[in-house]
């Protein structure tokens, strides 16, 4: 007996891809919370406002202005001629004075019990009610409303064991040695143009540090909202594992309808001592913009961790669903000998949505090992850009890589590009790179449908076995959420 | 760009060409003096590339775009030179042969060819008008392509017309031979070669581009091949300059549909080395195949630069690039597909390998895929590395030796491209060549 939903008339490709293009952004709504925010603009005073609002030592003020200084002398991605843009993103020119640079919810909160109901009803929406993870996953969350840590918890616990795990802000007041000892050590502040931005005016994120030898016990895990209308999110990240720590780090975003394009440029920073190993996943589900394209978020990322250690290991891992336009290369800098990066990527774009993402594996250490995988998924005209740069430099030797990009096109309008830039600088090493694209047949969604399948789960199927190898290397409870994720992106897309 | 970078060696091309032009004694009244004149504002409008520019990012174009290069006269080589660079096996087609651009005529063949076959010196097929001139000269390699593009055009003086009409299989292989060798001051040669193959017609050609002696030179190229519907060609190109020499060559191909079209682009090294290959499919139906082996030694730079361009439905592109590396030289491959909306049905594969001989040895490898259509099948590949321990462990337990295990597995390595080459003489010739510099290259790393 055929699945009832086989019986109704079938959708036609049209159809259901219109049905797809249609799609309304789920996780839209916005939550009326009273903002203390800057007022629109950046110069030094800005910068100093942000500074001192947070009460910050005069040497991170001195940190902040080098940036801007460098920024101002830094050309805007937009402004370069043609032949000189290496980026597949096309996007208007953006006007940082029409940003404000900080915002934060008004009340001082320092238990759960003093989170505004507000707030916390939005995270019941977003399905992650605080104290149900707190009791069920044994998850420590550092939620992030905005721009500044609302609640924390499981800090005793962790702190049992010597881990760090706070805003950022409070690792700047409580642990200033470790912050100035790795902060901007792994993306230096005149990295790139939006690094450099970042490092400028950003306002909160989270600090990591695992002692030597900790393995921590749980997935630590933060999730970013952007609110505020209007408000550009600077988020720093920064993550130490010392000697043979362990830690496992998960990020999550999901963000309100909004009609105005916004700027997100955060920074994330991972250090990796000797046998230490850092695990970072990310799922990221940004509003993308509506159909016609507008609105959706910027999301210009440098993520970044050095392998500083012998047998060190770093392994990126990201679901890439949402914002208007993805700039991201989260990359491993392998400078210890037996060092290990991987990265594993799954992004889709769909709508008018672009993504320019990939990785950059830098082997400096002996012997050092990198593998990437990455799975493009490319629907209506959305364009996907897998890019990234494998460099062996002439001290790795023995070094080895392997790289495999695929990519997914469904629809005719969309386009999938693979732009990797290998460099090898010495002969004993081996590098690998492999790269397809193909489309959901039509022969293969006959064959499901045949055996009883309706499209849709058809497509999901495929799609979920395309992207396995990536979303196997997610922890459990992400790669629940992920598999859903991309269910709901590529509802009723086919190609 | 920087205007004020480029500007020294703009201008004394804008004199160059002043000269050049009062030297054309009434050749400047041609149409085609109209095309010089736009490449030369071109050129002056664009600049050369900058290391700013993706295309250059991992060659920097100074040397070539900040050098002051200019025409000089030079004696003929002597016989010896010049038989290491021709063809043993053709002994009765066209063979043009051009020093520092100019024609020479006692190295040359021009025998008589069928009705519709058309082989002549550029020059001679401007002064007399022929329809091949006006229809594709420039028009297939823009000076809009870029600075080098336009340096060459704007310096349209000789060269090779090849013109085969339709229907005509025309299976006698042509040869050009273009030799620099440098005078006192930087030498600047820029031949230009026109071929047009017209609907169904078949051709063979030898393009070969070396530099003897000392001394600094440029030789900037260009190619511009024209394919009629159903039109075969099969182009080869040899090049091999001096440690001092710069080469920068262009080869622009334009296909129509159902055409087939095949290149083989062996780079035997030199100082500064750059070759482009652009191909345009922009009929149904069309195969098209780039192959390429580059050699390098010494501290030389190899730039490989490849452009394929499906532009229209069904076809199919096979690209494989092999590059063995030695000493302290660098190499470049960068290969780009570019599949456009409308080229439903393409399949393309592109294939990078490449092997380091030397520690010191480097290699930028950057296969590109750059797709806008859904019902594709399109795959790159890239590797880099060393010889296969287990396969010389193999050779060596049959009792061979370990540089001999090496000699046999890397000349079995190129020998892939090299007998890709449909024509026996031809391939012959390139074997010699690819075998001689093989050793040379093994010898050096040892």
């Amino acid at each position: 007996m055929p699945e009832p939903s086989s019986q109704a008339a079938p959708l036609s490709d049209t159809e259901v891809l219109e049905e797809f293009a249609q799609r309304e952004y789920k996780e839209g709504f916005v939550t009326d919370v009273e903002t203390d925010s800057a007022p629109p603009g950046l110069n030094e005073e800005t910068i100093a406002f942000i500074s001192a609002k947070k009460q910050e030592p005069e040497w991170l003020l001195e940190w902040r202005l080098k940036a801007y200084r460098q920024w101002l002398t830094m050309e805007d991605p937009t402004a370069q001629k043609a032949s000189q843009r290496w980026a597949m993103v096309q996007y208007p020119e953006i006007d940082y004075q029409a940003i404000s640079y900080f915002s934060a919810p008004k009340k001082a909160l320092n238990s759960l019990d003093e989170v505004d109901p507000e707030i916390l009803e939005t995270y019941n929406k977003l399905g992650i009610p605080l104290q149900e993870q707190m009791m069920l996953a044994g998850v420590a969350v550092d939620a992030v409303f905005d721009s500044v840590s609302v609640a924390t918890t499981f800090k005793d616990k962790l702190a049992e064991l010597g881990i760090i795990f706070c805003s950022f802000t409070e690792a700047v007041h409580n642990h200033p040695d470790l912050v100035q000892k790795y902060l901007g050590s792994v993306v230096p502040t005149n990295d790139n143009y939006f690094a450099a931005l970042n490092c400028a005016v950003f306002t909160d994120g989270s600090f990591v540090y695992i002692p030597p030898g900790v393995r921590c016990p749980m997935e630590l895990s933060t999730y970013f909202r952007i609110n505020a209308a209007n408000t550009g999110q600077f988020e720093r990240t920064l993550v130490v594992a010392d000697e043979g720590a362990y830690v496992s780090y998960l990020e999550g975003c999901t963000a309100p309808m909004r009609d105005e394009n916004q700027l997100h440029a955060a920074v994330v920073e991972l250090v990796a001592l000797g046998d230490a190993q850092i695990k970072y996943s990310t799922i990221q589900n940004w509003y993308p913009g509506n159909a016609e394209g507008v609105g959706g978020i910027y999301n210009f990322v440098t993520k970044r961790g050095a392998c500083r250690g012998d047998r060190s290991k770093i392994s990126w891992t990201q679901v890439e669903t949402g914002s208007a336009i993805t700039w991201k290369y989260p990359s491993c800098i392998l400078q210890g000998d037996d060092s290990v990066g991987e990265f594993y990527s799954v992004a889709v774009t769909s709508g008018k949505q672009q993504a320019d993402t990939g990785t950059k594996m830098i082997h400096l250490g002996k012997n050092t090992k990198s593998t990437i995988i990455s799975k493009g998924i490319s629907a209506v005209e959305g364009q996907n850009t897998y890019r990234g740069a494998v460099q062996i430099m002439k001290k790795a030797t023995d070094s080895r890589n392997f790289t495999q990009c695929d990519s997914m096109l469904i629809g005719d309008q969309c386009g999938a590009h693979t732009f990797p830039y290998i460099t090898v600088r010495n002969a004993s090493s081996t590098v690998e790179h492999e790269a397809s694209t193909s489309k959901i047949g039509e022969d293969q969604i006959f064959y499901c449908n045949q055996r009883g399948l309706s499209t849709e789960d058809a497509v999901s199927m495929i799609v979920n076995g395309f992207c396995k190898e990536v979303l196997a290397e997610l922890p459990m409870e992400f790669a629940v959420e992920a598999t859903k994720l991309l269910g709901i992106s590529l509802e009723g897309s086919v190609g | 760009m920087s205007v004020s970078e480029t500007t020294p060696s703009i201008d004394h091309y804008s004199n160059l060409f002043q000269t050049f032009e009062t030297g054309l004694n009434g050749g400047s009244d041609h149409a085609i003096h109209d095309v010089r004149r736009a490449a030369l504002e071109a050129l002056r409008r664009e600049g050369f590339p900058t290391r700013r520019d993706e295309a250059w990012r991992h060659t920097n174009p100074a040397p070539i775009s900040s050098g002051l290069f200019g025409p000089v006269d030079a004696p003929r080589p002597d016989d010896g030179t010049l038989s290491t660079w021709t063809v043993a096996g053709l002994t009765e087609g066209a063979r043009l042969v051009f020093i520092n651009g100019k024609f020479d005529e006692s190295a040359s063949r021009l025998p008589d060819t069928p009705h519709g076959v058309r082989i002549r010196r550029l020059s001679q097929a401007i002064a007399n008008g022929d329809a091949a001139v006006a229809s594709f000269l420039g028009r297939i390699a823009s000076s809009e392509e870029g600075g080098l593009a336009a340096l060459n055009t704007a310096f349209i003086d000789d060269g090779a017309l090849i013109a085969v009409e339709s229907g005509i299989d025309y299976t006698t292989p042509v040869e050009i031979i273009y030799l620099t060798t440098p005078g006192e001051q930087a030498t600047l040669v820029t031949p230009r070669t026109l071929v047009v193959a017209a609907q169904g017609s078949r051709l063979q050609l030898v393009e070969t581009f070396v530099s003897l002696g000392e001394g600094e030179h440029l030789t900037a190229p260009v190619t511009e091949i024209s394919l009629g519907d159903e039109a075969r060609v099969e182009h080869t190109r040899i090049q091999n300059d001096t440690h001092q020499g710069h080469h920068a060559s262009l080869l622009f191909v334009n296909e129509a549909q159902d055409s087939n079209f095949t290149s083989h682009s062996l780079g035997l090294g030199g100082g500064f080395v750059r070759n482009d290959v652009t191909t345009v499919l922009a009929g149904e139906r069309i195969e098209s195949t780039l192959n390429g082996l580059f050699l390098s030694r010494g501290e030389e730079h190899v730039d490989n630069y490849t452009s394929i361009e499906h532009a229209a439905p069904g076809c199919e592109s096979h690209e494989l690039y092999k590059g063995v590396l030695a000493d302290k030289s660098h190499g470049v491959f960068r290969g780009k597909i570019h599949v456009h909306q409308i080229a439903q049905q393409t399949d393309a594969y592109q294939s990078n390998q490449n092997l380091l001989l030397g520690d010191d040895a480097e290699i930028m490898s950057k296969p590109q895929l750059e797709i806008y259509a859904d019902d594709v099948k399109c795959s790159h590949g890239s590797t880099t590395g060393e010889l296969d321990e287990q396969a010389i462990f193999y050779l060596r337990a049959r009792g061979i030796g370990e540089a001999a295990a090496r000699r046999v597995l890397t000349r079995a390595f190129a020998d892939e491209l090299v007998e890709r080459i449909s024509h026996d003489a031809i391939r012959a010739h390139v074997e010699a060549l690819v075998t001689q510099r093989l050793d040379q290259l093994l010898d050096s790393g040892e």
